[in-house]
């Protein structure tokens, strides 16, 4: 398998998520080996490197973890203090629109609408920028470890709902299963990610190169 | 007197592996040397895992290479067994003939 046959989304998850002092190492032992190896056996090389490594993390690094728990929270609950008052304010604005265009002989606005279901998209908006802007603000503060940081976090969510029982006010079992379960952690990575992104253009390093990787400088060669 | 930390079974497979391939023990090799003994796939990240265990009981030491094209331009990273590594081998290597002995339905290699 050469450079180009390697898989890409593979090839970007070994770039973007292992963290540690071999992770060059073990990036450029992969892709060596990698010459004379299937696709399925990247693929699987390098998701045991990034999940030996979240492991290790985890457990060398107990309190950074407790510590992206409790600043992920105090996050959150500033930013819904924030953005509920901002984002419940759409709606009157959509009502007086919906309005103005059934006054104007636009009655069919009312039918989508009601399709659309404004309030839940306004909840769902504000869950999601919620755990984006948590995601980012822990992986900007737990840069070397920002995947252990995140999957910490993550889990805390996940106990919590389950351990008071669904909290969150999703009018169906199976809607808030969904922000729970995919919604929250998608929109957590999404966090980091951009994040991570920030950090690599202002390295001087383009989207491209990180994803071709084979061709690149290493970021940080271990000492 | 400071406890004595016996080694993994997979911990002493890696440290034997840098100990056959000598001056050319970095990833690949390791691997592929374990793989051919055991007759199974080994991960990279799990051998680096015991390789960083073993290194900060101080067992084993390393240092960088050179870097290589097909390895995107980075450097190998070549590990050694230690004076203290290599008691560690030969003293489990002493409790495992013993214990070893000691077994007579393993005698006479029929399993």
């Amino acid at each position: 398998m050469n450079a180009s046959q390697r898989p890409q989304i593979a090839t970007w998850l070994l770039q973007t998520v292992l963290s540690g002092r071999h992770r060059e190492d073990i990036i450029g032992d992969i892709l060596e080996d990698s010459q004379e190896r299937s696709r399925l056996w990247f693929w699987r090389q390098s998701l045991t490197a990034i999940f030996v490594n979240l492991g290790r993390d985890l457990r060398e690094h107990k309190v950074l973890a407790l510590r992206s728990v409790l600043i992920g929270t105090a996050v959150l609950w500033v930013l819904h203090r924030m953005l509920i008052p901002s984002l419940e304010s759409l709606a009157p604005s959509a009502d007086t629109a919906s309005r103005w265009l059934r006054e104007n002989g636009l009655q069919g606005v009312d039918v989508w609408r009601a399709r659309l279901r404004l309030g839940d998209s306004v909840l769902t908006v504000r869950w999601c920028l919620g755990f984006v802007a948590t995601g980012w603000f822990i992986a900007k503060l737990h840069r070397p470890y920002v995947t252990a940081m995140l999957t910490a976090y993550i889990c805390a969510i996940f106990a919590w709902e389950l351990f008071i029982g669904f909290s969150a006010p999703f009018p169906s079992t199976l809607s808030m299963m969904v922000h729970v379960f995919v919604v929250a952690p998608l929109c957590v990575l999404a966090g980091g990610v951009v994040a991570g992104a920030g950090t690599m253009i202002s390295s001087g390093r383009s989207a491209k190169s990180v994803a071709m990787l084979g061709a690149s400088t290493p970021r940080h060669m271990s000492a | 007197m400071r406890r004595r930390e016996y080694l993994g079974s997979f911990e002493l497979v890696v440290l034997l592996a840098v100990m056959r391939l000598d001056r050319d023990a970095y990833g690949v090799p390791i691997s592929r040397e374990i793989e051919t003994a055991t007759g199974r796939e080994v991960a990279i990240g799990s051998v680096y895992a015991t390789l960083a265990r073993l290194e900060a009981k101080g067992l084993v030491a390393s240092h960088v290479g050179e870097p290589t094209a097909e390895r995107g331009g980075r450097a190998k990273r070549y590990f050694t067994v230690t004076g203290k590594g290599q008691r560690e081998v030969r003293q489990t290597q002493q409790a495992l003939r013993f214990l070893w002995e000691g077994v007579p339905q393993l005698q006479g290699g029929a399993a």
